[in-house]
């Protein structure tokens, strides 16, 4: 059984306009998606701004109610999940990381305080002291070393870099089944995009944790995912092995996204 | 003959917590219709070169030593209102970092661009109004679009919207600064090409400023790579992407993953930038440098020629025998 299991997915807007308002169209922001994402795997959704990637995002997590279609996580589907707890206990199994590690962040709150954070909402029950030990390991375990130096530094103390590893520090608090990571490299540099890239395929090797990565960027897409979905227009247009779809892309729309990305090696 | 030639820069900011050695003697050419990609990370000295250059510098900026030559004229030594009836906008044009997003939202993108052309020339209302028709369509937004609002437009025609009001009075030297950092792929290679057939179609000189080596390497004709506010290395591109010179162009171009050929691992380069307050004595690049030996803890390298074309400030450059 998969982990993941999203099925004919929708998510139509809508639209009213005309006299009264009484036209009604639709923005067909995720229409009739369909994958599954197998436990330990890295699963990419890859497609241009505005293709629907976020929405898609947006209502694994629940922030979002789709228009129809089923997102079964453990065989339970969580869009029908409707106590308060239920969704709770649900979200308590995700981790996620957003795209902006300026907006991300909450600039009252010290690293500590950031991280502690999901003990809280996890309702784990730990003394100061086994909460500081715990905040100090996840450092350790994104590279912020020593830890003793990053725990109560506040979000403007830090790069780019070092904020988007306290996002993905405080993602895996929990111990997530789940990490649902949105474009997480968009806003680094080159040379920290492969710092966050490599650290990332650790946390992929070394504790089996299953990745939900959306980006526009292939190349990234390619060296982290096992499987791909391309999106345009809010469907899949292809999906199959990461290698495969480097290879050999099917679908036009695959084939201008990998010719758009800048190489080295000759020109655009 | 080259059309800017930035000799021996220095500008530092003063701050609180001391001076900031921003650009230290900085040297750079470019000829009439050539373009530049402007290399580093964050922090480098990028954007410091650009605004010495518009002579956008903030109220702490000092430029310390050096000369930047636009033909014959030495530019920092005109006054303010020379300079700003000459040269800015005029010969040299700046496209700021996210500036796509400092479009007004309450103009129509039509009127910020006649608000600009009426400014600088002797135009009545309907001529500035064709004007901006006109430069609009040269970036590829079309005339139906022109009276729209810039909430009503995508990231890369706002973009391109920015780049239309940089042309408007027809400058020699354009300089992007990440032009596309915040654009999907996609409309990143839109904004690519429309920059090249511009420069190419135009005769204008680039300067784009990037983090991102293989956009520079697919855009520009020449590559200069700046490291903690010196330019380590200066190649044409094909040379460039075949040998880089300096350690740092050459670790820096194996944090890129690939989409072509078969899977690589990814190397990061160890450590941080330095603090430019203090940078490290000798080679700015020694503490990261995994061939630095004593010569680089003590001598700072100067620019000196090596490979085929290229400039390198590096005691060991890479130099691929060939």
């Amino acid at each position: 059984m998969p982990l993941l299991d999203v099925k004919d997915l929708r998510k139509w807007y809508v639209l009213r306009s005309g006299l009264w308002r009484r036209k009604t169209t639709y923005v067909k922001a995720v229409d009739d998606v369909s994958f599954q994402v197998e436990e330990g795997e890295v699963f990419g959704l890859v497609g241009e701004s505005g293709s629907g990637k976020t929405t898609i995002a947006r209502l694994i997590l629940r922030l979002e109610t789709p228009t129809s279609g089923a997102i079964l996580f453990d065989g339970v589907d969580i869009t029908r999940l409707s106590h308060k707890n239920a969704l709770k206990q649900y979200r308590v199994k995700l981790g996620a990381v957003f795209q902006d590690p300026y907006d991300s962040l909450n600039p009252m709150m010290n690293v500590y305080r950031i991280l502690s954070e999901p003990l809280d909402v996890g309702g784990v029950k730990a003394g100061k002291a086994e909460r500081l030990r715990m905040v100090r390991e996840a450092l350790k375990n994104v590279r912020l070393t020593p830890p003793e130096e990053f725990t109560y530094k506040y979000p403007h103390e830090l790069s780019g870099g070092q904020r988007q590893r306290v996002s993905l520090a405080r993602a895996l608090m929990l111990n997530p089944k789940l990490l649902i990571a949105d474009e997480p490299f968009s806003m680094l540099d080159v040379s920290l995009r492969a710092d966050m890239l490599t650290l990332m395929e650790e946390m992929k090797n070394q504790r089996r944790l299953t990745i939900l990565f959306i980006t526009h960027d292939l190349a990234a897409a390619r060296h982290l995912c096992d499987r791909i979905a391309v999106i345009h227009k809010g469907r899949i247009v292809e999906i199959g092995s990461s290698e495969k779809i480097f290879q050999h892309p099917q679908h036009p729309y695959t084939k201008a996204l990998k010719k758009a990305v800048p190489q080295i090696s000759g020109r655009l | 003959m080259a059309y800017l030639e930035v000799e021996g820069l220095s500008v530092s900011y003063l701050t609180p917590e001391g001076e900031v050695k921003a650009l230290e003697e900085v040297s750079l050419s470019l000829d009439e219709g050539e373009s530049v990609g402007l290399v580093g990370e964050s922090g480098c000295g990028k954007s410091t070169l650009a605004y010495t250059v518009m002579r956008l510098l903030p109220s702490n900026g000092v430029v310390k030593a050096g000369a930047v030559k636009l033909g014959a004229v030495n530019i920092l030594n005109l006054d303010e209102e020379e300079f700003r009836s000459r040269i800015r906008w005029k010969k040299v044009a700046y496209i700021p970092q996210g500036s796509f997003n400092a479009l007004n939202p309450v103009l129509k993108i039509s009127d910020q661009l006649i608000e600009t052309i009426l400014t600088h020339e002797r135009v009545d209302a309907r001529e500035a109004y064709l004007k901006a028709k006109n430069l609009l369509s040269l970036v590829g937004i079309p005339e139906a679009m022109a009276d729209a609002y810039p909430h009503q437009l995508s990231g890369g025609m706002k973009q391109r919207t920015v780049m239309a009001m940089a042309l408007t009075c027809h400058p020699r030297l354009l300089i992007a600064d990440e032009p596309t950092t915040a654009l999907d792929v996609i409309v990143q290679a839109q904004v690519m090409n429309l920059l090249k057939s511009m420069s190419r179609n135009l005769k204008l000189s680039l300067i784009l400023i990037t983090h991102d080596i293989a956009l520079a390497a697919s855009t520009c004709e020449k590559i200069a790579v700046m490291y903690a506010g010196n330019v380590v290395e200066t190649q044409p591109t094909e040379d460039f992407v075949e040998n880089p010179l300096h350690p740092y162009s050459r670790l820096l171009m194996d944090t890129v993953p690939h989409i072509h050929g078969p899977k690589r691992r990814l190397t990061t380069i160890p450590g941080d930038p330095p603090d430019m307050r203090n940078p490290p004595p000798g080679c700015r690049f020694h503490p990261r440098c995994p061939w630095a030996d004593s010569t680089c803890r003590e001598a700072k390298p100067p620019l000196k020629t090596a490979g085929k074309r290229g400039l390198v400030a590096c005691h060991h450059p890479l130099l691929r025998s060939v």
